[in-house]
């Protein structure tokens, strides 16, 4: 790779934010167009393997979800990429998420940083004990934005990108993010997580909490961001998937393991119109799971 | 595992295999019918055609029904498109065994009464044979099997064109056999349009089976 081509990456990713001036590097066989490349990424709890070698490249401006049963690592693998397990004691990772080439888990990288580049949408919506603005505002001022108008313009843009916009414009400084409905609350969230200008935004069954109207409002969401965002959601509800994705993986347990392993993937329509290991085609017709 | 659409998948499937099982007895009959020359045998014929048209709208509704509700994918998906096709194609086969019937019963009242060529005979063994083939290739899921059509319908297209030679020379040398001859020219390209039918269900199969589009009828 050339120096000028290494800057021009590194300026796109704010690279010299996350990890100071440390040289990044990139092998000749890197995907173009994956956002985050996961290389024989191994997860541990303590001594528990939870997921064993996955391997994949979630690309840039793209859909991605990830399905499988209960406990077979799909969570624990989407919370890796940016690192959300920094806090829990034992967890550590092998292998490499490489996120615009650079490994999260490199020493050197910032995970406040990386989150900065990487937002998170939880099953629940949480919004703050605070105002809609206040909600939405809250990451900038964090992240050390003083101009008020600016701030504003942020919010305003922020909302109109989550779809809540002509919903809340009236009431922004009067009612809480608490008191909005669930399907309100997780675009709230979501405008939040967007406010921030993230390149990635990961969500953890965002619409399990929430009936079908508002499951299908937040679906349209994720259809209108995907040309600015690289979105990785987890669902457990495959038909959403199939509706809103356009990559999917699929993951097992190993039951000699417990370990999570990547099964299979590929193109979305593929997946669900034939797919190539018999345990995807299992899962996904509801013979198990 | 989901129990209720397994039994509503098995059901679909059961129904597939009753309307070709129909088909295959209608054909057979028609072809005794024309060659035994058994008006009544024909006209039973004609009478089952409407439990076949029956049974193709039940499994289509069936198939509407899980698929709303159901919402199948993979090869349950390609399945179900599969034997919508194929019911699709036995009720077409099965009105063309109901059209041989129904010349038979016309053939019947000609004078004179023409000898049945033995091609007609043999076209009609192997588009028997090419029915069944089909609904074997679908039950076992063999390609192989599927694609082995495709040599019968040849031969079946071949003997075609030797059973029309035929019935216009015996028009020719006798042309009060007009009539007859000419109902048997309907009833050969009956025969051969039913075959190609089956060649279309093995086409369905081998989509139902890997996903893949295949030609077998060039």
């Amino acid at each position: 790779m050339t120096m000028r081509s290494a800057m021009t990456l590194s300026r796109s990713i704010g690279f010299a934010d996350l990890v100071g001036t440390r040289t990044r590097t990139r092998s000749a066989t890197d995907s173009v167009n994956a956002k985050i490349e996961v290389r024989n990424f191994s997860f541990f709890y303590g001594n528990f393997k939870a997921i064993n070698t996955v391997s994949m490249d979630i690309p840039a401006n793209h859909v991605t979800a990830i399905i499988g049963p209960s406990g077979c690592g799909k969570s624990t693998l989407l919370r890796a990429i940016n690192r959300m397990h920094d806090a829990t004691i034992g967890a550590h990772a092998e292998g490499e998420m490489r996120f615009d080439g650079v490994n999260v888990y490199d020493p050197a990288v910032d995970s406040v940083l990386l989150r900065r580049r990487v937002g998170m949408v939880f099953q629940r919506p949480n919004p703050f004990q605070l105002t809609i603005f206040d909600n939405v505002a809250y990451g900038l001022r964090v992240n050390g934005m003083r101009d008020k108008k600016l701030i504003a313009q942020k919010v305003e843009e922020s909302l109109k990108r989550a779809a809540l916009w002509d919903e809340v414009k009236d009431r922004l400084f009067k009612s809480l993010g608490t008191a909005l409905s669930g399907g309100q609350q997780q675009r709230l969230c979501i405008a939040r997580a967007i406010a921030s200008d993230p390149e990635v935004i990961l969500m953890d069954e965002p619409c399990s909490a929430l009936d079908p109207i508002a499951s299908l409002k937040i679906e349209d969401l994720i259809d209108d961001l995907r040309d600015q965002f690289t979105i990785v959601i987890v669902t457990h509800n495959m038909q959403q998937a199939a509706r809103v994705s356009d990559m999917t993986a699929f993951m097992l347990m190993n039951r000699a393991t417990r370990a999570g392993e990547l099964i299979e993937f590929d193109q979305t329509d593929k997946m669900f119109t034939a797919p190539s290991d018999q345990r995807t085609e299992d899962y996904i017709s509801g013979q198990f799971g | 595992m989901r129990h209720r659409y397994a039994r509503q998948l098995q059901n679909v499937h059961d129904d597939l295999l009753r309307i070709g099982s129909r088909v295959e007895h209608g054909l057979a009959d028609a072809m005794r019918a024309l060659t035994t020359a058994d008006a009544e045998l024909a006209t039973n014929v004609v009478a089952g055609d409407r439990e076949i048209d029956r049974t193709h709208v039940a499994i289509d509704e069936q198939i509407f029904e899980l698929i709303a509700t159901q919402q199948p994918v993979a090869s349950d998906l390609r399945t179900l498109l599969a034997t919508s096709a194929i019911a699709s194609e036995l009720e077409r086969a099965g009105d063309y065994a109901k059209g041989i019937a129904k010349r038979v019963t016309v053939l019947l009242n000609q004078t004179p009464i023409v000898p049945i060529p033995a091609t007609i005979g043999r076209m009609g063994e192997l588009s028997h044979q090419m029915l069944t083939q089909s609904l074997d290739a679908f039950v076992k899921r063999d390609i192989a099997v599927a694609r082995g059509l495709a040599d019968i319908d040849a031969q079946v297209d071949d003997l075609e064109d030797e059973a029309n030679a035929q019935i216009r020379d015996m028009i020719k040398h006798d042309v009060a056999t007009l009539e007859s001859g000419l109902i048997l020219l309907e009833i050969t390209y009956m025969l051969e349009r039913l075959a190609d039918r089956t060649t279309n269900i093995g086409e369905r199969v081998i989509f139902m089976i890997n996903n893949t589009t295949e030609a077998l009828n060039q």
